[in-house]
């Protein structure tokens, strides 16, 4: 027993994580009563400053009790949701993981992993529109698809090329399938036989037929997707060409019942 | 919004100290409870203090860095309460360190480094480790020879005599460096074991 305390000297509690709005910053420099003793901790390029200070006299203060409805929900769904549910529980499931280069403005070269071996395949869709995690229903199956979609430049690819000579791809500028009659398109380059590849060519056929149906919004959450990530490499370029001047933190506390309270100091506690 | 501030809190304190239970069942964690006290606008964060325990409580920024207050809690049955008006930053941190070493809470030296928790915890310096810092010195001798026991300054040079301070005799001596010791062979014709 007591060698399992002693190994839990090092025993620590995680406490807290707050947010405060500025008005709490303003109230908080009424504390500022009376400091008993403080340390500075230097930080380089600021300091932090911790302050005990003198216990102010106190509000009453009425602990709100927090009643349970006001920390939790039963969601009950809709039966619209629940038929929803039941219907997609009835459809096969296929997790899909795509590697796509896309040539902007001509096509997308797709890698697809299976347990029998690669499938690449050539497409006439840009893939960045399915860029990340999506989910989307075809004929009787339900699509989970992983797709990381990297675009590449000319530019992009000579240095690639001159990086890495004996890469056999991205290929250079291949040969995309085009769109017929506003119909999107894709070539199977190379594929294994086998179930699992078939699988997989029948997922990228579901795919492009999703595309052609959601064509008009794929892109709209794609334009969307691109106007936030410029917006924030903006505001990252601005943040590190005009950083903020480092502010010191002043960090307060007093006693309320301790060994250091007037009220709380017994003749049992040492005096510190 | 307070009241979901006051929900992640009381999660995260529950998540931990699950966590620790099931690492030593014999021991019984304080419950720590963290509460905003809307009419003084303080957090006040309180726990069981038991006989035989000595508490500390630290700060950070960044949850990576940490940094003892001055206070030393020796436990003694009773409920304790410390409070905090709301600093500058956006976030903080605190957690509760806890020991049952023996010896007095103040004048003690738990981590048998030569400076009382009391003068440890003034400076910062973390009353449990011997060497806060980690740079081979320990933080008493660091303090006897003007070195920094809260900066890894063991590979550094203090007085410029060529010899860093952790292998320095005295560290803030320019005449004193490394020592050695020339063992010949002993006079009376013996051996050296």
């Amino acid at each position: 027993m007591a060698t399992i305390l002693k190994l839990l000297s090092s025993t620590c509690l995680l406490l807290w994580f707050l947010s405060l709005s500025q008005g709490s910053c303003l109230s908080a420099e009424a504390h500022h009563t009376s400091i008993l003793d403080s340390l500075e901790v230097d930080l380089g390029d600021r300091s932090i400053f911790y302050n005990r200070i003198e216990t102010p006299v106190l509000k009453p203060w009425v602990k709100r009790v927090v009643a349970p409805a006001e920390t939790s929900v039963i969601y009950v769904p809709t039966a619209e949701e629940v038929a929803q549910e039941q219907r997609l529980a009835s459809l096969r499931y296929e997790g899909v993981d795509v590697y796509a280069a896309v040539y902007v403005g001509r096509g997308s070269e797709l890698r697809m992993w299976t347990e029998l071996g690669e499938v690449v395949a050539l497409s006439s869709v840009d893939f960045r529109l399915f860029d990340w995690l999506f989910q989307f229903e075809g004929v009787g199956v339900y699509y989970n698809v992983f797709c990381m979609a990297h675009s590449w430049t000319k530019e992009e690819l000579a240095e690639w090329r001159q990086e890495d000579p004996t890469a056999t791809w991205p290929v250079d500028y291949p040969a995309f399938p085009a769109e017929q009659a506003g119909m999107s398109r894709f070539q199977v380059i190379s594929a294994p036989t086998g179930e699992a590849a078939d699988t997989a060519i029948e997922a990228l056929e579901a795919i492009h037929a999703y595309h052609d149906v959601n064509r008009k919004s794929l892109a709209m959450a794609f334009a969307e997707r691109e106007k936030t990530s410029l917006a924030y490499e903006q505001e990252e370029a601005e943040r590190k060409a005009n950083p903020p001047p480092p502010q010191d933190t002043v960090i307060n506390y007093f006693p309320i019942r301790s060994v250091y309270a007037p009220q709380g100091v017994t003749k049992e506690d040492a005096n510190p | 919004m307070i009241i979901l501030r006051k929900f992640v809190v009381i999660v995260l304190i529950s998540l931990f100290m699950t966590a620790m239970h099931s690492q030593a069942q014999e021991v019984s964690l304080p419950k720590v409870n963290i509460e905003h006290d809307e009419a003084n606008n303080l957090f006040r964060m309180t726990w069981q203090s038991e006989v035989g325990f000595t508490y500390f409580i630290q700060h950070s920024l960044d949850l990576t860095d940490w940094t003892y207050l001055n206070i030393i809690e020796p436990g003694n049955g009773q409920e304790k309460e410390w409070a905090y008006p709301p600093p500058h930053p956006d976030k903080f941190f605190f957690r509760l360190h806890f020991t049952d070493r023996p010896g007095d809470p103040f004048t003690g030296d738990f981590d048998g480094d030569g400076l009382s928790n009391a003068d440890e915890v003034a400076m910062g310096l973390n009353p449990m480790n011997v060497d806060t810092d980690g740079d081979g010195l320990s933080d008493g001798y660091e303090l006897a020879n003007a070195l920094n026991p809260l900066v890894n300054d063991g590979g550094m040079d203090l007085d410029g005599d060529g010899v860093v301070n952790r292998e320095d005799a005295r560290p803030s001596d320019i005449n004193i460096g490394r020592l050695t010791i020339n063992i010949s062979a002993p006079t009376d014709g013996g051996t050296i074991p």
